[in-house]
Formats: C-alpha cells, structure tokens, sequence
C-alpha cells in the first residue's frame, strides 16, 4: 500500500474527509441543539479531543511508516500537524463564544489565573508557531532553528495533556489512558528526543 | 424503569425552566457513569421497588421505612429551584416532593442531633460505576453527604420523589432524592437509603476526594472561585443550540440568601470552599 503518488493523493483526500467531516457535522448538530443537552460543552470538548487525537496520529505517523516501511506515509504528516491547530483553534473559539459568549476580560482572567487553562492556552500557541512555519520555505530560511522550534511538539503533548487531565473533575478520568499512550510514544521515540537535545547545544 | 405521574399541589414561580429532555439526560450520577450522558443510558434497569430508607442515629424513633409509607406522610408539593452544579451550569428543575423537616420531624431528633448524615444505594450490579475505581470517577463508594441539623430542618430543603409531575426517572436520583437549592448540586444526594442523626460531622463523598476543591458547606458563592475555575458566573442549561445560549452571574447561596444567610452567621468556614 502507499507506493505511488496517486495512492499517496488518495489517501491524504481520506485523510482530510476524515479530519475535517466530524468537525463540520459536529458543529450543525450543536447548532441545530442536537448535541445532549449542553452542546457548548459537547462541542468544546469534542474538539478538544479531537486536537489530541491528530497529535497522537502526527507523533505516530514515523513510527508508523517504519514498520510498513512505507516512506511515502511521512508526507502525510504535516498534514496531520495542521489539523491539531485546526481543532484546537476550534476548541478555543468554542470556548470564547459560547462558553464565555465574548467576555474577553474574563477569558483572559481564566487564561492567566486557572493553570489548566494556561497550559492548555500555551500548548495551542506553540500549535499556532508550527503552523505557521509548516511550509517548506520556512525551513530553509529558518534552519537549525526550525528543528528546535518543532521539536516543541513534544512539550506541547505534554502540556495538552496535562490541561485535559486537569480539566476533569474527578482525579480518575479517561484523560490517564491518554497520558499513558502519550508516555508510550514518547518513550518509543526516546533516541530520537536525545537527538533533539542535541541541537541546544 | 417507568415513571408516573404524581399529585401535588403547583408552585406559582415563573422562572423558565430547562426542558424536561436535557433534565433527564445530562447528569452527574457516577454510580451509572462518569459522562453526563451515561446515567440514562446505564440506569434504565435499576430497581426502585421495592426501596426502603434506614433512618438511624440520635432520634427517638428510628426503624427501616418503605417508600410507601413515607409518600403517605406528607401531602407532596412541586418546587421550581434553580439547581447550580459546581461545573458552572445551572438548570432551572420543577422538583416534585416535601420538605425535608417535615420528614425529619416525625423521627424526634434528640438534642445530640447535630448533623445529619445521608447514604446512597450500594449496589455494583446494578450500578457500574461502584464496580471500579476507574468507572465510577474514583469515588469509594457509597456516596455519602451531610447537612447541618438546621440546614436539614430549613424550609428550602427538599425530599424531592418527582421532577416534571412524574416520578423521578432514575438517573436523576429515583425514587428519593435530596435537593438544598442554595448549595452546589453535589450536595444533593441521590437514590437515598439511609438517613443517620449525628453528633459529629459525618464525611461527605467530595471533600473527601479533593478536599482542597470541595468542601462540606459548599454553599453557592460567586466570589469564592473553585480552585480551577471561576465561579462568578453560570451558563444555562435552557432550550436552544449553539447560538443561543446564556450566561448569568451568579448569585450568593444561589440567589436564596435571603431565606438562608442567618443559618451562617459566625461560620467563617462557610467562605472556605
């Protein structure tokens, strides 16, 4: 599978139809009250999960590609990467206009006074940074920089899902499988973290 | 498990209540999940009869009740509460019950009676959320909460055995629940089956758990934040979707403070969440 170019662009449509049809279906179905009984909350958290869950692909995709020994899989990845700042976008949008209905003095309270919210907060800014410098040209003109600048993708794993794991009201929540298979990947990518290192010397 | 409808007489109140539909599918009831959306999916088979209710502890007359017998004690009376969940979301609920002093009464207290203790059903098979620390939010179970004797003996404070004109379903607490309108909705305890009279004060589920995030007051304060969240204000649970939702600051002891303030008068725990 995933050996020439028209399979790479058909499985990347997928890739897109999957990523981006719930997030639209999700949205109609809260707006037309069709989402439980709190669909602001449905939908933040909805799309919350949702950045999580593109991370985890994103992070997964070389590990992946290594034992299909399909080379062709790693152009997916940025992809993948596109989309976690996609839905967490979504998720903060949410979260300012129907949560907080555009009280900005008060979201910015919550930003800076509740640590769950400002983790969560800086992990979409480091989403935000590698987005904006996802192009190839970025990482020509940036160079070594641009490696340290996205190895911060670990950190914002962490900090994701740290902010999902404190978001929850009871201390067992679902959020603890998601930090062990966080802990899990970043333990199988433990060579290359100690190769990140490396470029802050 | 069916419900049916009751007698009662209406409350006059006119604030807009939530519908009945996001009532009865969107709570917190660990016992049957830790997702809102679990307790009507998991508690549609739980047995509400025969149910009975131990009251205990320092009273004169103390035995094992029946639900029956007491639905025959007191005439039942609707009331329109606004129920403030901690989470910062509120419902505006027509409960259906009696006071709860006017239970309480019948079991003559003694004066040692400072507290009283309230339990829930225990019950893993028929409640899969008691089965696994995991499943059930990390409770130890069962749920258990407390009111002061003169919060217990308020007149706000409700036995709640209906919401809508029916009998409670039972992911919303069936048959008997607590409802104490000025404290945060884990206060109001579900699925009661024992009633104790305490001299000290007896443990409560939440605090229990964090206790640097709940405490045994947990009376509604806009000015004391969770330690996560602010609790200034409150989104409402009303009809309408995305695009028509509200939110409300919050009112202290949830807008009741009238009624309730006098009860905390020298308590400085109660600032304490």
């Amino acid at each position: 599978m995933l050996n020439t170019k028209p399979q790479l662009w058909l499985f990347k449509t997928l890739l897109h139809a999957a990523c981006l049809l719930p997030a639209v279906w999700m949205f109609y179905l809260g707006a037309i009250d069709s989402l439980g009984a709190d669909p602001v909350k449905a939908l933040i958290h909805f799309y919350g999960i949702g950045a999580v869950h593109c991370l985890l692909a994103t992070l997964s995709v070389s590990i992946i590609s290594k034992k299909l020994r399909t080379p062709l899989l790693m152009r997916c990845r940025r992809l993948l990467g596109l989309y976690v700042a996609f839905y967490a976008t979504l998720h903060i949008v949410c979260f300012l206009v129907f949560e907080w209905q555009l009280q900005w003095a008060d979201v910015v309270d919550e930003i800076i006074r509740r640590p769950y919210i400002t983790v969560g907060f800086v992990a979409w800014l480091i989403f935000v940074a590698l987005t904006l410098t996802s192009l190839q040209l970025a990482q020509r003109r940036m160079g070594v920089k641009w490696g340290q600048l996205h190895s911060l993708v670990y950190l914002s794993l962490a900090l994701a899902l740290l902010h999902f794991y404190w978001s929850q009201k009871s201390p067992w929540n679902e959020a603890i499988i998601y930090a062990l298979a966080g802990a899990v990947l970043l333990y199988s990518k433990r060579a290359r973290l100690m190769e990140w290192r490396k470029l802050f010397r | 498990a069916k419900v049916y409808p009751l007698k009662y007489r209406k409350d006059a109140s006119d604030l807009p209540l939530t519908p009945e539909q996001k009532v009865i599918s969107y709570n917190n009831f660990y016992e049957f999940g830790t997702d809102k959306g679990d307790p009507i999916k998991n508690a549609q088979n739980f047995r509400t009869s025969p149910w009975h209710v131990t009251v205990s502890g320092e009273a004169e007359k103390t035995g094992t009740f029946t639900l029956e017998d007491i639905l025959k004690w007191n005439p039942l009376e609707e009331r329109i509460y606004r129920l403030r969940c901690v989470e910062a979301w509120s419902m505006v609920i027509p409960w259906v019950g009696f006071p709860l002093a006017d239970m309480l009464k019948r079991f003559q207290p003694t004066s040692k009676a400072k507290y009283v203790a309230f339990e829930t059903l225990y019950d893993p098979e028929q409640m899969p959320g008691q089965r696994s620390r995991f499943g059930g939010g990390g409770i130890n179970y069962p749920y258990v909460e407390g009111l002061t004797i003169d919060e217990a003996m308020h007149p706000l404070t409700l036995m709640a055995v209906g919401l809508y004109g029916k009998t409670l379903p039972p992911q919303n607490g069936a048959p008997i629940r607590l409802v104490v309108p000025w404290k945060y909705g884990f206060k109001s305890i579900k699925s009661i089956v024992s009633i104790k009279f305490t001299e000290q004060r007896p443990r409560t589920t939440w605090s229990e758990l964090a206790p640097n995030e709940y405490g045994f007051f947990a009376n509604v304060n806009p000015k004391v934040a969770h330690p996560r969240w602010s609790q200034a204000s409150e989104r409402i649970i009303g009809t309408g979707g995305l695009f028509a939702q509200k939110r409300r600051d919050t009112e202290l002891y949830n807008g009741y403070a009238e009624q309730v303030a006098s009860l905390y008068s020298g308590i400085k725990e109660n600032h304490f969440f």
